[in-house]
């Protein structure tokens, strides 16, 4: 048996990583004082999920833990318990612990019995509080009981036991079953007699929110029709799942009859009769959860007003609709779906908050995404690369021939050229994810450094669904994570500081991620107290770094902070202070094709920009002419190209190194000289100059001419070769030749260093 | 006494090898042909800048960027020109592809270990170290090079971080 589910642990794994990360991400987005009830139902699905596959998969101690906390959250979102910061804070524990465990199942560490045992002792206290004044409290267990007996109860343990069928492969007819009836619910045992052992019976303990027939039904495809025993268990296991009736003592009887006229699937929604409307989070899981549907009826409801109002949400409910509750006394507000998508934007995320019972219905949901190796994607990607390439060839070599003779040969090219780069485009768009994926971690950094430091932070982000190349996703993580430490540490004043400067004493940290020519720009800003610029200058003297003096500008001196071993904090803190790190995160960055740039205020703040090419593999140049070499030039540094005319061509002791730009001086690159290429032009008044920016330095590279703008695929030239300064990579050209990629920020600081040397 | 020199290990000592041989201007080398990916024309390469001049270059191998080395400048022997009977000999070492531009390849040959004698200490412009021996094959002296060492040296500049501690 264990050999049979193994296979499917990974997934489970993954899933389950998943899941606890959203989940930590809604509990970090949950407002204490008024807390979103659909987010409050996300977190309980993404539990609840957990619970289930852990179950089936036999990690019982992750079903456990996962049992408690989903008790605490569901007595939470019926609005029984009123949401503390504790609790927040217990749920957060509480996911470390289920990523321990599931840490410990992956054989990378050791579970922690004392912790398990700790939280789950938490929650259970919690879950015992106080009811929250004025609920209206039937005890969830009068449904249970009075109406649980009956086939549609919610929540129920039931027993199977069956032989299965003569015919057929057990081993792989029982792995199905198993993975159909975990989808049902959570398998609480198993006993699987030997595969050898046909005749034995199988014996599984099922809580599930499904009706017995529906159980029934599956089986009977299975096991001998003679054999089926299908039997209520005596405690069910999930109290969680349990309706959640909100309503008087004497409803249960309108109710029941309810329950006998609706089928499973035909829930009566969620009613939302009086003002606070707690039943409207409950919706998505009545839906698939709770055939009874969840009702806060405050009034007594008149008989017939029930039965009429029956038809129309059931309609509704059935098609998902989170505004499936019905406010008859008040209007309603709007889905709460919207709001809290933001935070869940990666798309297994989003997969598991569209469905209306996450728990329940897996396999549809697997439909909507597959799981694919990243170095399939990637041979993929080079595969297209290649075809690229061709294409650029064919197309090369048809150019010389007659259009109008070969009319149709050149349509098909054309035809071609688009679809290839089409398929180009979505096959890069497989590799792309969103921001989010990173920023979702943020939230938690946040939350626990500053309340270590005692300080009060609100983290806003903006523009989480720009998506850029998983690659560099896995790279810029650590990166940000150190910029947003340090906006709190030295950025974010404390909160009696801050009142006294006249700010709010919440300080803000935005993250921010856009799209601009072909970058993605990640913004870390924070309203605090702005890099100190004397500060900075006077440690980096004490530092003997040559370049520090006073004359430097506020750009140059930011740029110092970035110096390795550099800290201006008075104390070393347990967060930050130690110096390790901005110079850590600007090589990182670098080493991506990024830079990063710092903006700063005194008192005002500080904003920290990272500027990523969108992806490592493809890249927007520009082909000029060098003799008879042809380079590449990135794009995104190019500004202007010029012919510059003999008065714009400034000397500087007798060589000609400046050319005037309206009104700037910029050093000029010679590619010829730098490379060394024979058989150039050498006259700068009759090549082209080509102004670029890196770093915050301009200059004016001279080139013989400009041949033409392409999308390049990158090659790497390390491969097989060695780095060569002032090259960044290879690419193969339309023709089949290789040309080289120009690393432009190189060679504008070669170009930069050079200068003072000729002056 | 080559056979401990070989990179490729011990045991085959007595055991013949096979080794492609090529000529550089009249000299006859060998090398061992399970380090050969393949034998192809010489095309331009593109030229890098600040190079040394025995690195003719990069070319595209089929989606691949390959340098090229002219061990005819490497070596200084023979005339270095172009024709189109110019080869390249494509090697794969230990994963990285690079080209050796030669005059042209002869053959096959079977070398036994006792076929390859020990090269005498002397000067020229190849270190010695990189001679596994001579082999003697009729009248022909076949100059038997580590080609894997070779390529991998810091010598080679083909690499960033090169294997060799003797320089």
């Amino acid at each position: 048996m264990a050999i049979d589910m193994s296979q499917f642990y990974q997934v489970f794994f993954e899933e389950a990583a998943e899941h606890l990360e959203n989940m930590e991400s809604l509990l970090l987005a949950l407002d204490v004082d008024a807390p979103d009830e659909e987010q409050l139902n996300a977190i309980f699905r993404a539990a609840h999920s957990i619970k289930g596959s852990a179950g089936t998969f036999g990690f019982t101690d992750l079903a456990e833990v996962t049992h408690v906390l989903e008790n605490l959250l569901d007595r939470l979102r019926k609005g029984e318990l009123a949401l503390r910061n504790d609790m927040i804070d217990a749920f957060l524990d509480a996911g470390d612990v289920l990523k321990g465990l599931l840490a410990a199942h992956r054989g990378e560490g050791r579970a922690d019995p004392a912790a398990v045992e700790g939280i789950c002792a938490r929650l259970k206290e919690l879950t015992q509080g106080d009811e929250v004044a004025g609920t209206t409290t039937l005890a969830a267990s009068a449904g249970s009981d009075g109406v649980g007996v009956a086939s549609a109860g919610a929540g129920q343990g039931y027993v199977l036991r069956f032989i299965l069928e003569e015919s057929g492969d057990v081993g792989r007819i029982g792995d199905d079953l198993l993975t159909t009836l975990g989808e049902l619910g959570a398998l609480v045992a198993v006993h699987r007699p030997a595969a050898d052992q046909r005749a034995e019976p199988w014996q599984i303990e099922i809580d599930t929110s499904h009706p017995e027939a529906e159980i029934r039904e599956i089986l009977e495809f299975v096991a001998r029709s003679d054999s089926l025993r299908i039997t209520l268990r005596s405690v069910p296991a999930t109290p969680a799942e349990e309706d959640a009736y909100g309503f008087f003592d004497q409803e249960p009887a309108a109710d029941e009859t309810n329950l006998v006229s609706t089928p499973m699937d035909d829930a009566e929604g969620a009613f939302g009769f009086f003002d606070p409307l707690p039943s409207d989070a409950e919706t998505p899981a009545a839906a698939g959860d709770d055939p009874g549907g969840a009702f806060g009826f405050f009034l007594p409801v008149p008989g017939g007003d029930f039965a009429e109002a029956d038809p129309a949400p059931a309609v509704e409910v059935s098609a998902d609709d989170p505004s499936g509750a019905f406010g008859f006394f008040t209007p309603v507000a709007p889905p709460p779906a919207a709001p809290s998508a933001a935070v869940l934007s990666m798309p297994t995320e989003e997969r598991g908050n569209k469905r209306p019972a996450a728990a329940a219905k897996p396999a549809a949901a697997a439909e909507a995404t597959i799981r694919v190796g990243v170095e399939k994607v990637d041979q993929l990607i080079n595969l297209i690369g290649e075809l690229v390439i061709t294409q650029a060839m064919l197309a090369q070599s048809a150019s010389s021939l007659d259009p109008v003779e070969f009319e149709r040969l050149h349509n098909g090219l054309a035809q071609l050229e688009r679809n290839t780069r089409d398929m180009q485009e979505s096959v890069m768009s497989i590799r792309m994810m969103p921001i989010s994926v990173v920023f979702s971690r943020f939230p938690r950094v946040a939350r626990d450094i500053s309340s270590k430091l005692g300080k009060r932070v609100e983290l806003k982000m903006i523009g989480e669904h720009t998506e850029l190349d998983r690659s560099l996703i896995e790279r810029i993580t650590d990166p940000l994570t150190h910029l947003v430490r340090n906006s709190l540490d030295h950025g974010i004043e404390m909160p009696e500081d801050r009142a006294a400067k006249g700010k709010q004493p919440v300080g803000t940290i935005t993250l921010k991620a856009y799209h601009q020519s072909g970058n993605i720009v990640i913004e870390v800003s924070d309203d605090g107290a702005g890099l100190n610029r004397q500060k900075i200058l006077s440690k980096a003297k004490e530092r003997g770094i040559a370049a520090a003096h006073d004359g430097m500008s506020d750009h140059e001196v930011w740029q110092l902070i970035f110096e390795p071993g550099f800290s201006t904090a008075d104390q070393i803190t347990e967060v930050s202070g130690r110096g390790v790190g901005m110079d850590v995160v600007k090589r990182n960055i670098t080493s991506m094709g990024g830079r990063v740039e710092i903006d700063s205020m005194a008192g005002v703040g500080t904003r920290m920009t990272v500027r990523l090419p969108l992806t490592l593999a493809i890249l927007d140049g520009m082909s000029v002419a060098v003799g008879r070499e042809t380079y590449i030039i990135p794009l995104g540094y190019v500004i202007e190209s010029l012919q510059a005319s003999r008065s714009m061509i400034k000397s500087v002791s007798g060589v000609e190194r400046l050319i005037q730009v309206r009104d700037e001086y910029l050093p000029v690159v010679a590619l010829y000289e730098v490379f060394g290429v024979a058989s150039a032009q050498t006259r700068l008044e009759e090549g082209i100059m080509i102004v670029l920016e890196a770093d915050g330095i301009k200059a004016a590279m001279f080139v013989d001419a400009l041949v033409g703008q392409h999308q390049v695929v990158i090659k790497s030239l390390e491969a097989n070769y060695r780095k060569i300064p002032g090259i960044s990579g290879a690419t193969i050209m339309g023709d089949g030749h290789v040309a080289l990629i120009l690393d432009v920020a190189a060679l504008v600081a070669m170009a930069r260093s050079a200068v003072p040397a000729a002056a | 006494m080559s056979q401990d020199k070989t990179s490729g290990g011990g045991d085959e000592g007595l055991q013949a090898r096979e080794f492609l041989t090529f000529t550089l201007g009249p000299e006859e080398y060998a090398i061992d042909i399970l380090k050969v990916q393949e034998i192809r024309g010489y095309e331009q390469p593109t030229t890098i800048a600040n190079s040394p001049n025995f690195i003719k270059g990069v070319i595209n191998l089929r989606g691949t960027i390959v340098p090229i080395v002219d061990l005819r400048i490497k070596f200084n022997v023979g005339v270095v020109e172009y024709t189109p009977f110019t080869v390249v000999i494509i090697l794969n070492i230990g994963g990285r592809v690079v080209g050796i531009v030669v005059d042209s390849v002869s053959d096959v040959t079977m070398l036994s270990g006792d076929q390859i004698h020990p090269a005498p200490e002397f000067a020229a412009t190849v270190d010695t170290k990189y001679i596994l021996g001579l082999g003697t094959l009729g009248e022909r002296m076949l100059i038997v090079v580590d080609i894997e060492r070779l390529m991998l040296s810091s010598e080679m500049a083909l690499l960033d971080d090169a294997v060799d501690t003797a320089l």
